[in-house]
């Protein structure tokens, strides 16, 4: 992890190339998280992370710098992917329909599915909290801080979408 | 590899290709907008004052002071040189 913290204070005080500094270092993770959660759009996933960006500039000056800079720009991809879910209807959020359609299809439709692939079955808030636990890592309290959410939905979260990787993932282990 | 040790791989890598680069001129030009915007608002605070000002008359007094002055030669050199400094100004005074 990185410390931001002079980058951060600079583009706050209007210095522009501090600001095109701190994209250079955060875009790759930021763009990955995204594509991630968009199932691997990546055209969206881009006009998340720009919008993303943007916002993070407008707001340099709130950062208080409790937390990492990287997980407060991963709070507002967060928050702008589940504004563009809404408003596009691009899948359900809530819990009840993915239980009630059966988020998960049967091991045998699913074989030789990758772990990008598995991930798309997953429900976007197990996708982010996976992502964010496992592969950015985090530990599970930023990552709740993250994604806005108790502790212990986080790792509710963690632990179905745990179970559901290893029944998709299960035909293609080795 | 277990589930878990799957899971810990970090993220593919990105490659920038000229996104850094947008991201930096969108926020340029948005900073730009909103000084352009402050300005604009601020000019358009002060014109309701300058209307009650009695400017014609002091206009007329300052003509003909200016007229009669020994340096007008060079309040006008000073005044164009002001000007072009304002034209010729350095991009990061440029509103």
């Amino acid at each position: 992890m990185t410390d931001d913290t002079g980058a951060v204070r600079r583009a706050a005080a209007g210095d522009a190339a501090a600001f095109a500094v701190l994209v250079r270092l955060h875009q790759s993770a930021l763009r990955g998280f995204l594509r991630r959660l968009t199932r691997g759009d990546h055209a969206l996933a881009d006009d998340l992370a720009q919008d993303t960006f943007l916002e993070a500039h407008r707001k340099l000056a709130q950062f208080q710098g409790s937390g990492s800079f990287s997980g407060w720009l991963h709070a507002i991809a967060w928050s702008r992917f589940l504004m563009e879910t809404r408003k596009r209807k691009l899948e359900p959020l809530d819990d009840d329909f993915a239980e009630t359609q059966g988020a998960v299809p049967e091991p045998a439709s699913v074989a030789r599915l990758d772990l990008e692939s598995a991930f798309a079955h997953l429900r976007p808030a197990e996708r982010a909290a996976l992502t964010l636990c496992f592969a950015v890592g985090m530990a599970h309290e930023e990552a709740a801080a993250t994604l806005g959410m108790p502790l212990g939905t986080l790792k509710s979260h963690v632990a179905r979408g745990r179970e559901k990787l290893k029944i998709l993932l299960k035909d293609h282990a080795p | 590899m277990t589930l878990d040790e799957l899971l810990s791989q970090p993220l593919a890598r990105v490659r920038d290709d000229g996104f850094s680069a947008r991201v930096a001129l969108a926020a340029l030009r948005r900073r730009q907008r909103r000084q352009t915007l402050l300005l604009c608002a601020g000019l358009a605070a002060l014109l309701p004052p300058l209307a009650m000002l009695p400017l014609a008359e002091s206009g007329d007094v300052l003509a003909a002071s200016l007229a009669g002055a020994p340096l007008q030669p060079y309040l006008s050199l000073l005044a164009a040189g002001l000007i072009l400094l304002w034209a010729l100004r350095p991009r990061p005074f440029r509103l």
